[in-house]
């Protein structure tokens, strides 16, 4: 099976400021806090990827999911992508 | 006097013989007092009544002392926003003046309120509330000292009624290892129903460790380097043994809409700021009303357990995840549960109460 290169995320990506959150065991609790905002909880894997996300692009994010949940490098990568979208769609997180 | 009494005695090294014991003040709001005893005539010892220049809070643990350098350490509620809430004094051999500052001595902001007492142990000051932090003795707030470990199920949600939660916590007898890192190893945890656990008491040689109920139970844990200690009842006697009072839930919600009827306030929001939640509300009859609250870690706790609640759930009976080789189970990065930012249906007694209209209402939760 042929795969291509991995694509590296062409913008940045920052939490919203209008979004409260906190870690509570491996959960981390968002707060919304948009006109139509929420509440959400992420579970454990979004959680790491929510607490690294300023700190790493995406292939660092990879690597942590890979590190603490011992998956390979391809299906982490995909779920790293589809949660970040994820996060795009919901407007928890922001370019820049 | 709420606090349990200590002392710091020469016998055994200490600059004097002090009995030490805090008090929480009967108006709410005023600064508690910490004293010093003379315990040949029980009178405050001069110099030896501090309130923390009038912000020292409710004092209900004891006193720590570290004999090695005359520090008396302490915590306490928080008496206002911002105010500390774990305390060092040094005593010296100056009976004039017993009570001085710790020098370098730093308050750490954001620890929250604490009815426990701290221990101290390999230059480490340990305290707890819903979190177990680790200070620097030394300093408190320098720069990488303290340490933190979150105990995500030391709070609890009851429901004494239907409408009626009331988070308490202090529930659980936990065993934590400090090796330095950032976040320390939580080794156990153990409570049984209604234990609001005393000040524990250890008996290291035998390895026993003696904790009180609220019930009027003595308990003795043993088997404490095993994954969950051996607990044995040895005495039930009426009445309690020792134990703080439960500290009632710390949450409380805007002010209501006028009338305080359910038809009269229809939204609300929370918005986060650097040091507070806003909460912004709507009345019926009014224009947009703000509230603000500190901002604390049990506001989303709250949210969400108060969310799980409603649901049907107890999240204290979730069970625990992990594997033996230390690993998470994996799961896809995913949203886990989702509710709207309004505040919950469980949570608007005051409203409900008194009927009618469809929309929300936000009001204060009943005193249990």
């Amino acid at each position: 099976m042929h795969h291509r290169p991995a694509q590296q995320l062409s913008v940045a990506l920052r939490r919203h400021p209008d979004v409260a959150w906190q870690t509570i065991g491996d959960e981390a609790v968002l707060m919304s806090l948009a006109p139509e905002g929420r509440v959400v909880g992420l579970n454990p894997a979004g959680s790491l990827l929510w607490s690294m996300l300023e700190e790493r692009d995406e292939n660092g994010l990879v690597a942590a999911v890979v590190e603490r949940f011992a998956i390979d490098d391809a299906r982490a990568r995909e779920d790293v992508r589809g949660f970040l979208a994820l996060l795009r769609e919901r407007g928890l997180v922001i370019e820049g | 006097m709420t606090g349990a009494p200590g002392a710091i005695l020469q016998q055994y090294g200490g600059p004097q013989d002090l009995v030490l014991v805090g008090s929480t003040h009967k108006t709410a709001g005023v600064a508690s007092h910490f004293y010093a005893l003379d315990p040949t005539n029980g009178n405050t010892a001069p110099g030896g009544d501090f309130d923390g220049g009038g912000k020292l809070g409710p004092v209900l643990g004891s006193p720590a002392i570290d004999y090695s350098t005359g520090r008396v350490y302490f915590a306490s509620r928080q008496l206002s926003t911002g105010d500390p809430t774990v305390w060092c004094l040094q005593v010296t051999a100056n009976v004039a003046v017993p009570f001085g500052t710790c020098a370098g001595w730093v308050h750490q902001a954001g620890l929250g309120s604490f009815d426990t007492s701290p221990t101290l142990r390999n230059g480490r000051l340990y305290v707890a509330n819903d979190d177990v932090y680790s200070l620097d003795a030394a300093s408190a707030a320098a720069s990488g000292s303290s340490r933190r470990r979150t105990v995500r199920s030391g709070l609890r949600l009851h429901r004494p009624g239907r409408h009626r939660p009331v988070l308490r916590d202090h529930e659980l007898v936990w065993k934590v290892s400090d090796d330095g890192s950032a976040n320390m190893d939580l080794k156990w945890s153990w409570t049984v129903d209604g234990l609001n656990p005393s000040l524990v008491l250890f008996w290291r040689e035998r390895g026993y460790l003696y904790v009180g109920g609220a019930n009027g139970t003595l308990w003795q844990l043993s088997d404490l380097d095993a994954p969950s200690p051996t607990a044995t009842p040895l005495v039930l006697v009426t009445g309690t043994a020792g134990s703080a009072p439960p500290r009632s839930t710390s949450v409380s919600f805007p002010p209501p809409c006028p009338h305080r009827t359910r038809s009269s306030c229809w939204s609300a929001a929370r918005r986060a700021s650097s040091t507070a939640w806003r909460y912004r509300y709507r009345c019926r009859d009014g224009g947009p009303r703000v509230w603000r609250r500190p901002r604390d870690p049990v506001t989303l706790r709250e949210s969400r357990e108060g969310s799980r609640m409603s649901e049907g759930k107890d999240p204290s009976a979730e069970p625990a995840t992990g594997r033996k080789d230390g690993r998470l189970p994996y799961e896809k990065p995913a949203v886990a549960w989702e509710q709207p930012l309004e505040v919950q249906p469980s949570l608007m007694s005051g409203c409900e109460k008194q009927g009618g209209g469809s929309g929300q209402c936000i009001t204060g939760l009943p005193s249990s």
